[in-house]
């Protein structure tokens, strides 16, 4: 068994600016030799149980978008995507075919989170329509969810022809938060032309 | 001298491996635990270059 015998006179004495948290480092460092290395190591440890908790902790939002038969799930990582940011998320849609939304919203923090939920449509810079508006209080560590759907009338006029189609921008907006889904729409018609009965043709009498 | 290029190697990769991680994963994070990170990588490599210098490299 070693046992170290030291008096603070030896320790980093001769330094005026040694403060008392130097002086008790430097003899714990003394005693043991791999100090410095545990506390690396503790600072690697912290800084993991930081990403782990400060990436959990946070208000979230999802959202699924029901068009037709298929669901669309939105999670909260993909709105972090820089692509997804900037242009926002896109989807598709018949014209007239209506859209479910359900927004949640979950709340992963301490405290009680209270916020006015807004959505609307835009179309070339302008708001063409208000689908949503909702106040909602979210308790610590709890989720709200809410629905709307969209329809033709919220659209506007279609003014589409077969074969082209639209695009409008569904925000959705709480807190300082905007979420952006740009909607491309196309007419209930078929792109391709009706059939057209073909007009009998007339059989030329066999030849004798 | 190979072992020292493997160990170099095998430092090299660790080090873009926990790079690539946090830089993935720091979008993720409050401001306030940005900063805390940041104080605490800077701590850690103080912490760890006393450590090697205490061993004499």
């Amino acid at each position: 068994m070693v046992v170290y015998t030291i008096s603070l006179t030896e320790v980093n004495t001769d330094q005026p600016s040694s403060c008392l948290v130097c002086v008790i480092m430097t003899y714990i460092a003394m005693k043991n030799r791999n100090l410095y290395l545990y506390l690396a190591l503790a600072c690697f440890a912290v800084i993991l149980a930081i990403f782990v908790v400060d990436g959990y902790m946070g208000v979230y939002d999802k959202l699924t978008l029901t068009i037709q038969e298929r669901e669309q799930v939105i999670e909260p990582d993909h709105w972090q995507q820089r692509w997804v940011k900037e242009s926002g998320f896109g989807t598709s849609a018949r014209w007239g075919e209506p859209i479910g939304f359900k927004y949640q919203i979950q709340n992963r923090t301490f405290f009680t989170y209270s916020t006015a939920v807004e959505a609307t449509i835009w179309r070339g810079g302008e708001k063409v329509a208000q689908l949503h508006r909702e106040d909602v209080i979210i308790p610590s560590f709890d989720e709200a969810t809410l629905n709307w759907t969209v329809t033709a009338k919220d659209f506007g006029e279609a003014g589409l022809k077969a074969g082209e189609y639209g695009e409008l921008t569904v925000r959705v907006t709480f807190g300082d938060v905007e979420r952006k889904i740009i909607l491309s729409y196309y007419p209930e018609t078929p792109g391709y032309p009706e059939k057209v009965p073909i007009p009998p043709i007339p059989v030329p009498a066999p030849t004798r | 001298m190979r072992v020292y290029i493997l160990y170099g190697f095998g430092t090299l990769l660790c080090v873009a491996g926990v790079g690539f991680l946090a830089a993935e994963y720091i979008k993720y994070l409050s401001e306030f635990g940005k900063l805390a990170c940041l104080a605490l990588t800077t701590a850690m490599f103080a912490f760890l270059g006393k450590y090697f210098d205490e061993r004499g490299w």
